[in-house]
């Protein structure tokens, strides 16, 4: 019997603030931390449930429990920024940017990466 | 192109209601916004840009809203485009009790990586030789590197008309169609014994389309409806054609007819990565209303799914009906009970002769029962208590059964039970402070197991050999060594929802939560199953001017496991 565990934290933050009445701010953070991970597996003695049938084989499996390891990091920061150019007319930015850490890369290899995405443009109101 | 004229529907419908509230005295609002998405990534992209649509940029992206709004209507249109895998179109109106509906089509695409199968390689020790090179495991990647991504649309539509004032007479139909279209990583094992899998590119391209349409009416103090419902999952994927290489033995290469006599598919090609079309159609008629000083609710359905290429059918049959009743002016008592039977298709399993010619010619062909056929019943009584001003609570007790037909085998109806209760108590002792707390307890005996799935018992002085001209015992016979029944599933599971939320000063809160389960079955000789959930929370959220908000906070979701490592042995 092994004991397998999954954890996943966030922790965030996100604000809003409007300095004058044409310009709004806003920004964000996030940051998780998600991991997986099984106890080492500890095979009985083969002699003792076999009664010799099988002693010759050497049953190791030090690190058959790793391959069950996943730990990611995400780190996000958001800024947004809106601005009133006049009535029914406005500029609007936002700006996303993504750190990925994979720190174990079983399964689909080391999957670290890291995404900017700008959406900007202006926006008509009648 | 049913894609194209669904969107061409889409919009010859909005411009419909477009022109309908233009002829009213409404107030109108229009929104448009013209601009870029742009992208850039750093190493590898396909797990931090998942849902983007691959690497790309639009450099003309754009959005439009509408939105009017009169005395007793009010229609909306919302649309987004960032390219021609992600994008959005929705449009919703109101006019008075008579109509009201929603139509809505959004895509995007998804990324996926691919599994590198680099757990799927070990090699047999061999004492003798004091090396690897026994029995082996293998894989290959024949797409090393390939980029795997899936678009998924999805529409969805509802309409709700008043057909006649009588009787209150409503005609409500809905509709979900989603469409998948793209490549995936497709496996296929092969060799002897699965010792060999082989890993491509496989298209994906499927459809699943849902209706529903229903009449309701108001007959005396009770509101009656039927609903047809019918939905069709089908698969249009062109056929991954896999070779099955031919089986020999997996260290020396040799006995190609005897270990081909073993397996099912040897040095053939076959399809794989395949779906069956299926049909659903169901029927559900529905009710509620006033009965005595108190209120009925309940349901009864009845469904047929059909698998189109096999010819395969499951019929089933549910109800299920809620009585409410205020016992005093502080007192509320709510009592359900339902129930359901499942029946599908035993499927007839056609297997080549094992060994045939090598010793042995055992027909292995049988038929398999589901183990998806049941009959289940639950019932349950909950009572609300309102204690004084500031505290309220529940306590509720249940049944539940569960009977498998023929399971785990023929004739043998396996029955779970379930006993339940929970207690749910609130506190507020004034506007600032709110508090609840929830505990509830499951007692199953019986869940559901995969019978003598795990262990063998000692063979020797067990098993002997079949044929009297020789001296093999097979590896099928290893079937009557298993002992061990195994499941996830507990016997005892304890629940625990605290929450608590408190308004300090002007503008300011806190909210604080913790979800605890923990859940056993140490009922299985010698497994000892069991699970821990936890799920602690905190969140502030701030307002020091009309000029500035915030809200911060953390939140964790911890799953121990513990349940049995078993590890194949080769040769048993």
């Amino acid at each position: 019997m092994v004991d397998y565990t999954n954890e996943s934290s966030n922790f965030y933050f996100n604000a809003s603030v409007r300095p004058t009445d044409k310009l709004t701010l806003t920004g964000s953070v996030l940051y998780n931390i998600s991991k997986a991970e099984q106890d080492a597996v500890n095979m009985p003695e083969v002699s003792a449930e076999v009664e010799g049938d099988l002693d010759d084989q050497d049953f190791t499996f030090e690190d058959m429990h790793t391959y069950s390891d996943l730990e990611y990091k995400l780190l996000q920061f958001g800024f947004g920024l809106e601005y009133m150019i006049q009535n029914g007319f406005t500029f609007t930015t936002e700006i996303n940017y993504m750190d990925l850490t994979d720190e174990k890369g079983w399964v689909f290899g080391d999957q670290s990466g890291s995404m900017v995405m700008i959406h900007s443009g202006v926006s008509i109101e009648f | 192109m049913k894609t194209f004229q669904t969107i061409i529907l889409f919009v010859l419908v909005s411009l419909l209601m477009v022109a309908s509230a233009s002829a009213e005295e409404m107030t109108k609002e229009y929104r448009i916004w013209l601009g870029s998405h742009s992208l850039d990534f750093t190493d590898y992209s396909r797990k931090v840009g998942e849902f983007e649509s691959g690497e790309s940029t639009s450099w003309m992206a754009g959005e439009f809203e509408y939105l009017s709004y009169g005395l007793d209507r009010q229609l909306s249109i919302k649309s987004k485009y960032i390219n021609d895998k992600d994008y959005s179109l929705g449009t919703a109106w109101v006019v008075g009790t008579r109509s009201s509906g929603k139509i809505s089509f959004s895509s995007y695409e998804r990324q996926q990586g691919q599994d590198l199968l680099e757990n799927l390689s070990a090699r047999e020790w061999l004492p003798t030789t004091s090396s690897f090179s026994g029995k082996m495991l293998t894989h290959a990647i024949l797409d090393p590197g390939a980029e795997y991504s899936i678009q998924r649309k999805e529409m969805n539509s509802e309409f709700n008309l008043l057909i006649s004032d009588k009787n209150n007479i409503r005609l409500m139909t809905s509709h979900k169609s989603i469409w998948k279209d793209g490549h995936a990583q497709v496996l296929a094992s092969s060799h002897c014994a699965s010792c060999h899998v082989e890993s491509r590119r496989g298209q994906v391209k499927t459809e699943q389309h849902q209706l529903t349409a229903g009449l309701q009416a108001d007959v005396n103090r009770m509101t009656i409806g039927y609903e047809l419902g019918y939905r069709k999952f089908e698969s249009k994927t062109e056929e991954s054609m896999v070779y099955y290489e031919q089986a020999r033995h997996p260290v020396n290469g040799g006995a190609v007819g005897e270990f081909g006599s073993r397996v099912i598919f040897d040095d053939t090609v076959v399809s794989a990565n395949t779906s069956p079309t299926t049909e659903k159609y169901s029927h559900r008629l529905r009710f509620k209303g006033d009965v005595g000083k108190g209120r009925l609710s309940g349901s009864i359905r009845m469904f047929k799914s059909t698998n189109k290429d096999m010819d395969l059918q499951v019929d089933g049959v549910s109800g299920a009906f809620n009585y409410s009743r205020r016992l005093s002016p502080k007192t509320r008592l709510v009592a359900k009970v339902s129930g359901s039977k499942i029946e599908n298709d035993p499927i007839d399993i056609d297997l080549p002769t094992y060994r045939e010619g090598s010793g042995g010619d055992i027909d292995f062909d049988y038929t398999r029962v589901s183990s998806l056929n049941r009959t289940t019943g639950k019932l349950s009584s909950e009572l609300f208590h309102k204690l004084n001003k500031t505290t309220s609570g529940s306590l509720l007790f249940g049944y539940e059964t569960v009977t498998r037909t023929d399971y785990p085998f023929k004739d043998a109806d396996q029955a779970s039970s379930q006993l339940f209760t929970q207690m749910r108590l609130k506190y507020r002792p004034n506007s600032d402070l709110s508090t609840s707390l929830k505990y509830r307890l499951e007692l199953t005996s019986d869940p559901l197991v995969s019978a003598k799935g795990l262990f063998e018992a000692r063979g020797h002085g067990t098993l002997y050999p079949v044929d009297p001209d020789t001296a093999w015992i097979f590896y099928y016979q290893r079937e009557e060594l298993r002992y061990q029944n195994i499941t996830t599933l507990p016997t005892q599971k304890h629940e625990l929802d605290a929450k608590i939320g408190y308004r300090f000063g002007s503008g300011y809160s806190a909210n604080f939560g913790l979800k605890y389960l923990t859940e056993k079955n140490d009922e299985l000789d010698s497994l000892d199953v069991k699970r821990t959930v936890m799920r602690p929370s905190i969140s502030f959220t701030g307002l020091p001017s009309d000029k500035f908000m915030f809200t911060a906070g953390f939140n964790m979701n911890k799953i121990k496991s513990r349940g049995p490592v078993a590890v194949a042995l080769f040769d048993g």
